[in-house]
């Protein structure tokens, strides 16, 4: 055998990923459309709130994309933007189409941990895709958490996602929800400002109060703060981050923060852990 | 087993290697031609070899290091079909086993670290697959291969027998021939060139270890077992925004590097427009937007924080993980930078603590 013509033979290695065929699509936002996907036999993903799967069309490259759906629904939906030539396709296909889908990969909420406590979700613009796994988990187990508040900020009115959910969450008496846009006109009746006026709307227990922040990356700063202001714990705050993932394997170096590689040990970071491993880049 | 040793003529190795070609693919390193003469400089690649005369064991060190051999550019990882219902299946090369021969300790020490990095799981399946199947031939080097190498600094220049198959020393017009695996044993046993070595092993290694004292010098201040930690200590430091501004993006550092294995990951479809397959290519932690996302944010946005990124990775990141510096001290970067950036400079400026 030459070693310039070798041949090839099928290997399972983790990066062949599997069809799922769009069976529904909601266009949330001008540019955001929710998919939600039935797997080959309908088969059932299994996955933790805030895991990712990386979401391929062939010829056109792959993305890591959130997952919105929560563990127990029969659904598995994605939430995804249109930012480049792969999302950009994507938003173009139709119901009965294709996309490919691995994992999940992450470490994902850790759920059991913050059983019994009082919830703080905070959300901001995209971060409500991941949480709402999260957020959709809690409602699915509600006894089991405490206090649930969920704060929520988009830049406009026209950039609020979930607005059937929302609508739900207004309802319902269990969450203490607040809502906040950064600019509006005068059709909007709720809040207008950063997503930080809203933490005077709440008042967290600081001993049983487990805090989790999504969003853009300037936002965790704040947003840490102000969860601070309230006296919670760095350990009882966590965050959700947004890196490049290219292989989910913990090997390609582009999500790589210090020697951890956030998606294999993340996306999901204790604030106390990335202090005392000293991830100065993840904020 | 460990204490297996033979000698070889040096006139033998082209039949030896013309003899294992039956068998396996040899790579090892070849002198590039160089009709420019470039200051009178030999350049080596480390390659597949297929005329046995090619072969050139005496050698300084070669262009990239053998381990690419093992994580090839553009590796296939899956192929697809976009017709209807879309399908893919990954991968991996099958074909017969390699010999890698006349590998410098450093790169025996680097392929050593790539191999507990590609086993973490999950698993490099491409990797771990055409490595199972390469059997490392070392050879040490009595003399350095440039003013740009750290090896005798960093513990590289010689390795140990956990690290090959067969160990090459050069004793006159012979090499001095160590087994360490029962591959390399079958290699000995197939092959009539071995004759048992009747001397005395360890004070012939003596020696030749002696010979490295007197040819190799230390290119750091201090010693190495404080670099770490002043590295970490550095991390506010001046120095990086002062090498990210010398620094071009360019990348050659990582490229021709024993231990980056960052990738990137591609699709290329074929011309029927349906099938085609999807690879992933060499990157670099000093491209610009090597940590960006979709929305935009860059999260090593400034050259000073790409060389940081380097620089950490290799002394604090890859310690901290499996205990070991990813610096082999091959010299590499150290000749390929075109802003003439050096790691021994860099080195002994944090040691110095000049640049606090």
């Amino acid at each position: 055998m030459n070693y310039h013509s070798p041949s090839f033979i099928e290997f399972e290695t983790g990066y062949a990923p599997i069809p799922a065929e769009i069976v529904n699509i909601e266009k949330a936002t001008e540019k955001e459309k929710v998919f939600t996907l039935k797997l080959p036999g309908n088969q059932k993903l299994n996955y933790l709130p805030c895991q990712f799967v990386m979401v391929s069309v062939f010829g056109f490259g792959e993305a890591p994309i959130s997952i919105c759906s929560g563990p127990e629904d029969n659904e598995l939906k994605l939430c995804i933007r249109n930012v480049g030539s792969l999302t950009g396709h994507i938003h173009k296909m139709n119901i009965g189409d294709f996309i490919g889908i691995r994992g999940p990969y992450g470490n994902g909420f850790p759920v059991e941990a913050i059983k019994s406590k009082d919830i703080l979700l905070v959300a901001g613009g995209l971060g409500l895709a991941p949480l709402r796994s999260l957020i959709r988990y809690i409602l699915a187990n509600r006894s089991e958490f405490g206090k649930f508040m969920l704060l929520y900020g988009s830049k406009k009115i026209s950039d609020r996602l979930f607005t059937s959910d929302i609508e739900d969450w207004n309802k319902l008496e269990d969450i203490d929800f607040h809502e906040t846009v950064d600019v509006a006109d005068q059709t909007w009746e709720g809040n207008i400002g950063l997503i930080t006026q809203l933490f005077k709307f709440i008042d967290p227990d600081p001993k049983n109060t487990v805090g989790v922040v999504v969003g853009p990356p300037v936002m965790y700063r704040f947003v840490i703060r102000e969860m601070l202001n309230k006296k919670l714990h760095i350990s009882q705050i966590y965050m959700d981050l947004e890196r490049r993932m290219r292989c989910g394997m913990g090997k390609c170096g582009h999500c790589q923060i210090n020697e951890i590689f956030v998606c294999q040990k993340g996306p999901v970071f204790n604030y106390a852990e990335m202090i005392e491993l000293n991830l100065k880049e993840a904020l | 087993m460990d204490d297996y040793s033979f000698l070889i003529s040096k006139s033998n190795v082209k039949d030896l290697i013309g003899n294992l070609q039956k068998d396996y693919n040899i790579f090892g390193p070849k002198k590039k031609s160089n009709p420019n003469n470039l200051n009178g400089k030999e350049f080596f690649s480390f390659e597949y070899i297929n005329d046995s005369v090619d072969l050139c064991l005496d050698y300084t060190t070669s262009i990239l290091p053998p381990i690419k051999i093992f994580f090839p550019n553009n590796e296939i990882l899956i192929r697809f079909d976009n017709s209807s219902p879309m399908s893919a299946k990954s991968i991996v090369e099958k074909g017969k086993s390699s010999v890698f021969f006349g590998v410098h300790p450093c790169d025996l020490h680097a392929i050593h670290l790539m191999d507990r990095i590609f086993n973490n799981k999950p698993r490099d399946e491409y990797y771990l697959n055409r490595r199972k199947d390469g059997i490392l031939v070392g050879i040490n080097c009595e003399k350095p291969c440039s003013d740009k190498n750290l090896c005798y600094d960093k513990g590289t220049l010689n390795a140990e027998s956990q690290l090959y198959d067969i160990m090459l020393w050069e004793k006159d017009k012979e090499y001095l021939v160590k087994v360490s695996s029962e591959r390399g044993k079958e290699i000995i046993k197939n092959n009539s060139f071995f004759t048992p070595f009747e001397g005395d092993f360890n004070n012939f290694v003596k020696q030749f270890n002696e010979k490295q004292d007197k040819n190799f010098s230390k290119r750091l201040i201090q010693d190495i077992e404080e670099l770490s930690n002043s590295v970490k200590e550095a991390y506010n430091s001046k120095l990086w925004s002062e090498i990210g501004d010398k620094c071009l993006s360019c990348g050659s550092c990582n490229m021709v590097c024993p231990t980056c294995y960052c990738f990137e990951i591609k699709d290329e479809v074929n011309i029927d427009l349906e099938s085609g397959y999807r690879y992933r290519s060499w990157d670099s932690c000093q491209n610009c937007d090597f940590a960006s996302v979709g929305s935009g944010e860059n999260f090593r946005e400034k050259s000073s924080q790409r060389n940081r990124h380097r620089v950490y990775k290799k002394e604090v990141y890859i310690p901290n993980n499996y205990g070991v510096s990813g610096c082999v001290g091959c010299g590499r970067c150290n000749t390929a930078c075109i802003a003439n950036i050096s790691l021994i400079d860099i080195y002994n400026r944090v040691l110095v603590k000049e640049i606090i």
